[in-house]
């Protein structure tokens, strides 16, 4: 009787010392870039790519760039974060640029390089170390004809404090953008689009 | 006649008592305590180094080595590194709205001191505020705007404790206000106002906010407040000097305890001032002395205090169920067993019955922002730091610098005397 409690005793401490270790095992997969993934109600991959894919389409069909014959020339002036998140607003504009050009009916100047290339025309045309024939012609740039901004703004929401045992919170995401024509000033196309998500948290955990 | 076994349950609380204290007590204490005291010796270096030895913190003092390390960065101006303490701070304290059984019933026994630290409600909120301040040294306006955001989700959720917090209310509008959501930083500009007893120190910049879209009541409201005698400030200031001063040593927690006949120990713990002599920070050009537009300022000892007293009545109640808990404890214990098991139980149970005077001690006493309006060009300025009765502490020379219009420069300055 005494050595089958003990057998017992020993079973249920051997129980309880595997079972918090079989949750520690160290796993990874790769994922598809197209699945959709939500771990929370926060911002993620998934929303970039539908945000993106949600704006481009339209913005190629339905504005001012589709009616020219010349692929027109595009500045971005980036995407300005308003969410109480930090959320990396380039990464979305990056998409956006990528996308556009790879329909081949846009071009696109960079902002961002402006700097970089003055500096290596400078180091071409200054320095003296850069044989004549191979320089870069001066003023040769093209200016664009359309600048693209945009605005990424969120609404969080939680439950109010009441007894139970989960929390739930709706975010809400807006990506607004706008088409503005440098040449005229008027802002020639917007579009947005929105994103909610809903996500239920426990209160209470082992 | 008591029954006696090998393995009564008192035999077997005690070890297990002690195992449980020991397995609670983590390695990160000490580290935490060299640390501080290398800070204030003015060894920053050496404090950030013994932080940055440790491995990994230990799950229930991480927060707090998150904190400390992310303000020893900051005083020593890497404000990326500071950056990446900070924010893990907040991810640590964002996992913490889950409430843990485990460690729940194990603080139940033992004390609070045996829970991961959560901060008090003010020191989760300078947490965002350092945020604020790092980013704004790094023009990074965006991301100083979503800390900005979170701040304001805590004042939110907590205004009375944290009514106080004069200091961190400004740095929010100031957000808005380089993103140009003016609107936005005219409302908190407001609440920083209607919290202060004399807003006079904040009119003009009120003034200039609510005339500009043509609010002509708010606008004359706060034209009230300005000294008749200090000129308005241009509309806008043709640039600007934001300076962040930090001044003194923040409150350290310190244990009180009420004590019952045999062995119910009550134990709470309480904030004490610790002394500093930096009262007041005055900015001098080589013409003279800067006058201010905007000044607003947090002391940090009321602050914290008011966040501890708001948790005071949780932290009443589950002082009173963990004394009922172990009474109850101590007297099984005492049946079952003979009286020296019951006597050491009872005396490992009050042992153990210390409470929780972990806290953020890098932090300083009082924050000051000053604005100071600039005119365009190069700038020779120092910052003087007084004492009581006008004696000057410190003399801190800012590197020069040069503003365009409409730019706002920032520095921030920390003073432990």
């Amino acid at each position: 009787m005494k050595k089958r409690s003990r057998r017992m005793l020993t079973a249920a401490a051997a129980i309880c010392f595997i079972l918090p270790l079989v949750g520690c095992t160290a796993t990874t997969r790769t994922v598809s870039t197209d699945e959709t993934i939500h771990y929370d109600e926060s911002y993620d991959f998934a929303d970039k790519k539908a945000i993106v894919d949600a704006l481009v389409g339209p913005l190629l069909e339905n504005s001012p760039v589709a009616s020219h014959t010349n692929p027109p020339v595009i500045v971005i002036y980036g995407i300005v974060n308003l969410t109480s998140e930090h959320i990396d607003a380039g990464g979305i504009s990056d998409d956006i640029r990528e996308a556009m050009l790879k329909s081949g009916k846009v071009r696109f100047i960079s902002k961002m390089q402006r700097n970089a290339i003055a500096e290596e025309l400078d180091y071409q045309h200054a320095s003296g170390m850069v044989k004549s024939e191979s320089r870069i012609k001066m003023a040769r740039q093209i200016g664009a004809r359309y600048m693209l901004t945009g605005t990424l703004r969120s609404i969080e929401k939680e439950e109010p404090p009441q007894v139970r045992l989960k929390r739930k919170s709706l975010n809400y995401y807006s990506l607004h953008i706008e088409l503005t024509d440098i040449e005229t000033g008027l802002i020639d196309y917007a579009d947005s689009v929105d994103l909610a998500r809903e996500a239920a948290k426990p209160i209470i955990g082992w | 006649m008591r029954p006696q076994s090998p393995l009564s349950a008192g035999k077997r609380l005690f070890p297990a008592l002690l195992v449980t204290i020991w397995l609670l007590a983590g390695c990160t204490a000490p580290a935490l305590r060299d640390a501080r005291t290398a800070f204030y010796a003015d060894r920053p270096e050496a404090a950030a180094q013994r932080l940055s030895k440790l491995e990994r913190p230990s799950k229930k003092d991480r927060l707090l080595y998150y904190m400390e390390k992310g303000l020893i960065l900051h005083h020593m101006g890497d404000y990326e590194g500071s950056i990446r303490e900070f924010l893990a701070a907040s991810a640590v304290m964002d996992r913490q709205e889950v409430i843990s059984v485990s460690r729940q019933s194990a603080s139940m026994v033992t004390g609070e001191w045996a829970s991961e630290y959560k901060g008090e409600y003010c020191e989760r909120l300078w947490v965002h505020t350092h945020l604020m301040m790092n980013f704004l040294l790094l023009y990074k306006y965006e991301n100083a705007l979503v800390e900005a955001k979170q701040a304001l989700k805590l004042l939110d959720k907590y205004p009375e404790p944290l009514a106080g917090d004069h200091f961190t209310r400004a740095l929010i509008a100031l957000c808005y206000e380089n993103m140009g959501q003016l609107n936005d930083a005219f409302i908190e500009y407001e609440k920083l106002a209607e919290s202060l007893d004399d807003p006079a120190s904040i009119a003009p910049t009120l003034y200039r906010l609510a005339a500009a879209p043509g609010f002509e009541d708010k606008a004359a409201r706060y034209l009230e407040f300005i000294p008749r005698n200090r000129p308005l400030p241009p509309d806008p200031p043709e640039a600007e000097l934001v300076i962040f001063a930090a001044l003194g040593r923040g409150p350290l927690k310190i244990p009180g305890n009420i004590i019952l006949p045999p062995s119910i120990r009550f134990s709470f713990p309480e904030y004490r001032s610790r002394p500093y002599s930096s009262r007041d920070v005055r900015v001098l050009s080589d013409a003279g002395r800067l006058v201010p537009f905007f000044t607003a300022a947090t002391d940090l000892d009321t602050v914290a205090a008011a966040s501890l007293q708001a948790r005071g009545a949780a932290m009443f109640a589950k002082e009173t169920a963990r004394a009922g808990l172990k009474e109850a404890l101590a007297q099984a214990v005492e049946r079952k067993n003979n009286d020296l098991i019951g006597l050491l139980v009872r005396g490992a149970l009050f042992i153990m019955e210390e409470p929780d005077t972990r806290c953020w001690q890098t932090l300083p006493g009082k924050f000051t922002l000053l604005r100071i309006p600039l005119s365009r060009g190069t700038h020779h300025i120092r910052a003087s730091v007084f004492g009581r009765g006008g004696r000057i502490i410190r003399e801190i020379p800012i590197p020069e610098f040069t503003v365009s219009p409409g730019q706002r420069r920032y520095y921030a300055l920390r003073v432990v005397e």
